[in-house]
């Protein structure tokens, strides 16, 4: 999505990381949703025959759903990382700059 | 024939022997009933399986308080602009979709625990009853009664006592098939619709990444009623497998209209418009139309999606006295005095569809133009499009004029060439004309209507008291319930049981007398 400069931002470093190791600590959570999930192995025949369909299309559907939400949230861990060193590397480009003016 | 049908029939043939000459229908029935199979399933696999979705769905829910306190504080604390709000919305799909998973396997886990209960109570009944039935077969004799009075009744009492059992074990398999296949069917719907609740994986499987796929199917409407999702999980599948079928440079230039929208609600917008048959120069117009506004939640909403709910534009009704019914006045979807019910039905579910249509609707292709966006804009353009698609139902149904000459309403050739001009179009699915003639057709199409709604598909609906005739849109499911859009302006909710048992008449009571039953839908093709 389209980000329109406000004029400003601020960034902590730090604080940044923190996030980053929060939201990776959500992802070890999913990883250990996803197997609460899978941890019986059922056959559709165990639901019933008139459940059996239905339990098979939700079972599969939600599988999929939890690994997509765990991708998803090692993408953000990803970028938050890089968005992280980007401001790092700008920060200590900008000291370099200014060492060299003030040399 | 359902197991409960066949036993109720045998039942009724058990509980009619009163007489030895009976003896062999007596045994022969019992036969049958034994022959019928018992409820199926393992109640314990069952029941472990609703554990783990409870267990999946709590941690779940674990890592929605953990994402949520992220983006509302530690992200906020940490980071500041307008790349970090893109962040924090992103950071906040990211929960929603974990919230609707706690929620999702909650249900789901309860649902398959109060299925595990019921079928091991009808298992057990049914085999108490079987087990009776055995025995009334043994009293009647290993010729079954044949020859009953001569040979196989020593005591003419064991007939009688053969049939108390046969009443008393028919009975319990009954109430036993009754229990699972009413429980059995409330589960399997349950099911269905929380399948669709699963949208992310939708998106991501046609093509886009995790993080956008979990971000755009979070996307609600920001409207006065709750809004609800901007893209349904149909519309998801259909945007994303048309990307992939673009060529690249089209992709391309689609992705980079994603990646430049304001907020994650215009994306969405720009995917539902997409999966509405929109073509990409379309679709680049209209985006030039709300890209000033693309950080305007409530803009995009008012302006893009109907109310369906309350039938208002920007929360406010037209001709709607204060604390009025609905139904009982004109609210500003409401076909009015015209007898257009299908083409305004039709048009405000393609409207729900469409975007692109939806904007041309609100504003005349001219956001920021004073005016162009005023309640009686709007309702006059909306209404002249009910007009024009009445009068091309009328020639497709060989009226001899078109309205307002001729104001008849449409029949079912009309109505389908509206289904399929407008819904046809938007969904990408051809649509037929499914005629209704009784509770068993309701019920035969109950499981497919659910699954047409939840996946975000409308289905036109048709009923009658007899005399007067009228046609509505089904645009919603909860999986007990159906929400029912009526062109006067509004929509309610019915059980799927009124709907089966056509007792539909409190959506029209507000014209009596109302019209409870239902003779046709319109069912995309599957």
């Amino acid at each position: 999505m389209q980000v329109v400069p406000d004029g400003g931002f601020s960034v902590d470093l730090a604080e940044l990381g923190g996030v980053a190791g929060q939201i990776g600590v959500a992802y070890d959570d999913l990883t250990t949703a996803i197997s609460q999930y899978g941890q019986e192995t059922p056959s559709a025949g165990d639901f019933g025959s008139q459940v059996a369909g239905s339990w098979s299309d939700f079972d599969g559907a939600w599988a999929q759903e939890l690994n997509v939400l765990g991708l998803a949230i090692s993408e953000m861990v990803s970028k938050i990382h890089t968005v992280g060193s980007n401001y790092s590397t700008a920060d200590s480009a900008n000291v370099r700059n200014v060492d060299g003016v003030a040399g | 024939m359902s197991a409960l049908s066949d036993l109720q029939g045998c039942q009724s043939t058990i509980d009619s022997a009163w007489s030895i000459v009976a003896a062999p229908l007596l045994a022969a029935t019992i036969d049958s009933a034994l022959g019928v199979p018992a409820p199926d399933g393992s109640p314990a696999a069952i029941r472990a399986q609703g554990g783990a979705y409870l267990k999946a769905g709590a941690t779940c829910g674990q890592v929605a308080e953990r994402l949520d306190d992220v983006a509302r504080n530690k992200l906020p604390a940490a980071w500041r602009g307008d790349v970090a709000e893109t962040a924090s919305q992103a950071v906040s799909a990211l929960s929603d979709d974990g919230m609707i998973a706690r929620n999702v396997l909650g249900q789901a886990g309860k649902a398959l625990q109060a299925w595990a209960d019921n079928l091991a109570a009808a298992q057990r009944d049914d085999s108490s009853g079987r087990d009776i039935l055995r025995s009334a077969k043994s009293r009647l004799g290993p010729l079954g009664g044949l020859l009953s009075s001569l040979i196989e009744f020593g005591d003419p009492s064991d007939f009688v006592i053969a049939v108390e059992e046969a009443r008393t074990g028919i009975a319990s398999m009954v109430t036993a098939a009754a229990l699972a296949q009413n429980s059995g069917e409330a589960t399997a719907s349950l099911l269905t619709y929380l399948a669709d609740q699963a949208r992310a994986e939708r998106a991501e499987s046609g093509g886009l990444d995790p993080l956008d796929a979990v971000v755009l199917a979070s996307q609600q409407n920001a409207a006065s009623d709750g809004g609800g999702d901007i893209l349904t999980a149909a519309e998801l599948t259909r945007a994303s497998a048309l990307m992939t079928g673009m060529s690249p440079a089209q992709q391309q230039a689609f992705e980079r209209l994603l990646a430049n929208a304001k907020s994650p609600a215009e994306a969405a917008y720009l995917m539902k418009a997409l999966a509405a048959g929109n073509s990409l120069a379309v679709i680049q117009r209209f985006d030039a139309l709300i890209h000033p506004y693309g950080n305007d939640l409530a803009w995009l909403s008012q302006h893009l999606a109907p109310d369906l709910a309350s039938g208002t534009y920007d929360g406010v009704s037209f001709y709607h006295w204060p604390n009025l019914k609905p139904g009982y006045g004109y609210d500003t979807y409401s076909q009015g005095g015209v007898n257009d019910c299908v083409a305004a039905s039709t048009v405000v579910a393609l409207a729900s569809l469409d975007p692109v249509f939806m904007l041309k609707l609100t504003t005349g292709g001219r956001p920021g133009v004073p005016g162009s966006d005023s309640l009686s804009a709007f309702e006059n353009r909306l209404h002249q499009v009910y007009i024009s698609s009445y009068q091309t139902g009328q020639r497709a149904d060989g009226d001899p004029g078109v309205y307002p000459k001729v104001d008849g309403g449409l029949g079912s050739a009309g109505e389908n060439v509206l289904a399929n001009s407008d819904l046809g179009t938007a969904t990408g699915t051809p649509y037929h004309y499914v005629s209704l003639s009784g509770t068993g057709d309701n019920q035969a199409v109950l499981s497919q209507v659910q699954k047409t709604v939840d996946s975000g598909q409308p289905v036109p609906i048709d009923v009658t008291n007899g005399n007067d005739s009228h046609q509505m849109v089904i645009i919603a499911s909860n999986g007990g319930e159906l929400e029912i859009y009526n062109p006067w302006g509004y929509s309610m909710w019915v059980t799927n049981q009124q709907f089966v048992s056509n007792q539909l008449g409190a959506l029209t009571n507000s014209q009596p007398p109302g019209m409870p039953t239902a003779f046709g839908i319109e069912l995309p093709s599957s």
